[in-house]
């Protein structure tokens, strides 16, 4: 047992590791509940609230995300800032487009427990809006985490051969006018 | 009992006070502020105290038992299981093993814990091999399985 | 309508061609065919003769739950056999460094191993010095195995021994309860009796009967 050491298997055990996300095409919210779990280490059998064993966290293609539905239309994030007449509303469209991590941002700070160490786990979350990530930042990564959800095919991605083997519930006759 | 003076006779009257206080300052003199010397301020805050101290000991209680809820979990989702389909399908096997060992095995034994997920896959697997059955519906129900055949 | 008729029945036999093709590739890359519903192999067998193409997948191109993926009886029971004979050669050399088990005692479980010092928040019927036996033991570990009870190790495999070797009190815990402006104000000092022991042997048996 001479080279085990109890000081080495300290570090490692509280090591912090970093993964990386895509973004491309996700919901925000499924990427933030897995930015949530790994920021405050709840994916690890050693977890507790006071050992800070939060992981990094590196996403990338936040501007690329997908919203369902028609929240980026009617998604409204709000906001005070303590002066009279001082509410104001922005819709996730706006939002997006004047700051394109903010999104993602907001959901996964929103999913973090409401304590002193949130601003702690956030500061090792590490938002980017393309797929440029920095050198030193990529030299940590670990782990690439899969994307909660398929990408879907656009129709142009389907070859011929696939289009007219897809299964019609009718056959439309001859003279029919397509839109 | 014999009393010499007439004032040793009424001190000795009744509890003695002094020693009242002094027992509950006892309690009080780590406190923070007058709290821990104006006996009127301190018996406020011991008696809160104890308070605590009695309702803390079930809340701890029922905050380890979430602790190692969440601790199991992490290391079930290692394995590509879940917390509940785990605790379900042991219990199934019928391995009576409690949520605190099953996190200590988590941490301290991570091979028993694998062993452990294991059995649950094997035994949720064999529970949806019997729902399934032959894969033909029940008599009278029609769905798109049935179509299919 | 009549036209939507059969064109809803020629897009159902479509689906039925596809479903067998598709679990015949599947038959192919696998050799554990006996995985899929039986009924999918009839078709697969009938549909031999068209011609091979791609066909897109659908919701409809499988069942709705998930594929079950059992082995079967013959495979594990080699297995088992593989498995067992295993760790009775490693019981049998004493090959298995410390064990440590998990027992059920005092309405508690414990893991344990040897030389460990229990806390029981209660007396029990033994004397201080004597050395007793724990029956309940759910699971138990060496290095290159672990015995699983379901839910109990049987008391011939395994031999689990402490000693008693303190008996005494809990420090005194305050039990107050107070209701504010209902002049109810309860004080009682609780005061636990308390055993120690110490683990003194696990031992396992040579040979799993």
């Amino acid at each position: 047992m001479s080279s085990f050491s109890r000081s080495a298997q300290q570090w490692a055990t509280f090591a912090r590791s970093w993964f990386l996300i895509d973004a491309r095409m996700q919901p925000p919210g499924k990427i933030a509940t897995m930015c949530a779990i790994r920021l405050q280490g709840k994916h690890k059998p050693i977890y507790h609230a006071l050992s800070d064993c939060g992981d990094h966290v590196v996403v990338m293609n936040t501007k690329h995300i997908a919203l369902s539905g028609n929240k980026w239309e009617q998604k409204m994030y709000s906001s005070h800032t303590g002066y009279p007449g001082g509410f104001k509303q922005v819709t996730a469209a706006q939002l997006h487009l004047k700051d394109p991590k903010a999104l993602v941002k907001l959901a996964v700070y929103g999913m973090l427990p409401r304590n002193l160490q949130r601003r702690t786990m956030m500061q090792r979350l590490h938002l980017f809006a393309e797929d440029e990530v920095p050198e030193d930042i990529l030299q940590n990564l670990t782990e690439e985490l899969a994307q909660p959800r398929d990408i879907p095919r656009t129709l142009r991605e389907y070859s011929q051969e696939e289009r007219d083997s897809f299964p019609k519930l009718w056959t439309p006759p001859e003279d029919y006018r397509m839109k | 009992m014999v009393f010499l003076t007439f004032p040793c006779l009424i001190r000795n009257r009744g509890p003695d006070r002094f020693w009242k206080v002094q027992e509950l300052l006892k309690n009080a003199r780590h406190f923070r502020g007058r709290k821990n010397r104006c006996y009127s301020l301190a018996v406020r805050a011991v008696r809160r105290a104890f308070v605590y101290a009695t309702k803390s000991r079930q809340v701890k209680r029922r905050n380890m038992r979430t602790l190692w809820i969440s601790r199991i979990a992490a290391a079930t989702r290692e394995y590509g299981l879940k917390y509940p389909i785990l605790i379900d399908n042991l219990v199934k096997s019928s391995v009576q093993l409690n949520r605190k060992v099953l996190s200590d095995l988590a941490i301290n034994e991570p091979r028993t814990f694998q062993s452990l997920a294991k059995l649950a896959r094997a035994r949720q697997q064999e529970g949806f091999h019997a729902a399934l059955g032959n894969g033909s519906e029940p008599p009278g129900i029609l769905s798109r399985v049935v179509l299919l055949q | 309508m009549a036209v939507t008729l059969r064109n809803g029945c020629s897009g159902f036999l479509r689906t039925c061609w596809r479903i067998g093709s598709h679990n015949l590739q599947l038959s192919f890359d696998k050799p554990l065919g006996c995985l899929l519903p039986a009924f999918v192999r009839q078709h697969s067998s009938q549909n031999l003769k068209y011609p091979p193409s791609y066909v897109p997948e659908t919701s409809l191109s499988r069942p709705p739950w998930p594929e079950v993926t059992l082995i079967d009886p013959e495979e594990e029971a080699k297995q088992h056999q593989a498995v067992v004979g295993k760790v009775n050669t490693l019981l049998e050399k004493g090959d298995y460094g410390r064990l440590f088990a998990v027992v059920h005692f005092a309405s508690r479980q414990w893991k344990v191993t040897n030389e460990d010092l229990i806390l029981i928040e209660n007396h029990i019927d033994a004397e201080c010095g004597d050395r007793i036996r724990m029956e309940k033991v759910l699971l138990l570990g060496g290095e290159n195995f672990t015995l699983i009870g379901r839910p109990l190790l049987g008391c011939d495999v395994v031999r689990v021994e402490a000693t008693v070797i303190e008996k005494t009190e809990s420090w005194p815990m305050v039990h107050m309860r107070f209701w504010k402006r209902h002049r109810y104000q309860r004080k009682r000092i609780i005061i636990q009796p308390q055993t120690v022991l110490r683990i003194n042997s696990i031992q396992v048996a040579p040979r799993l009967s």
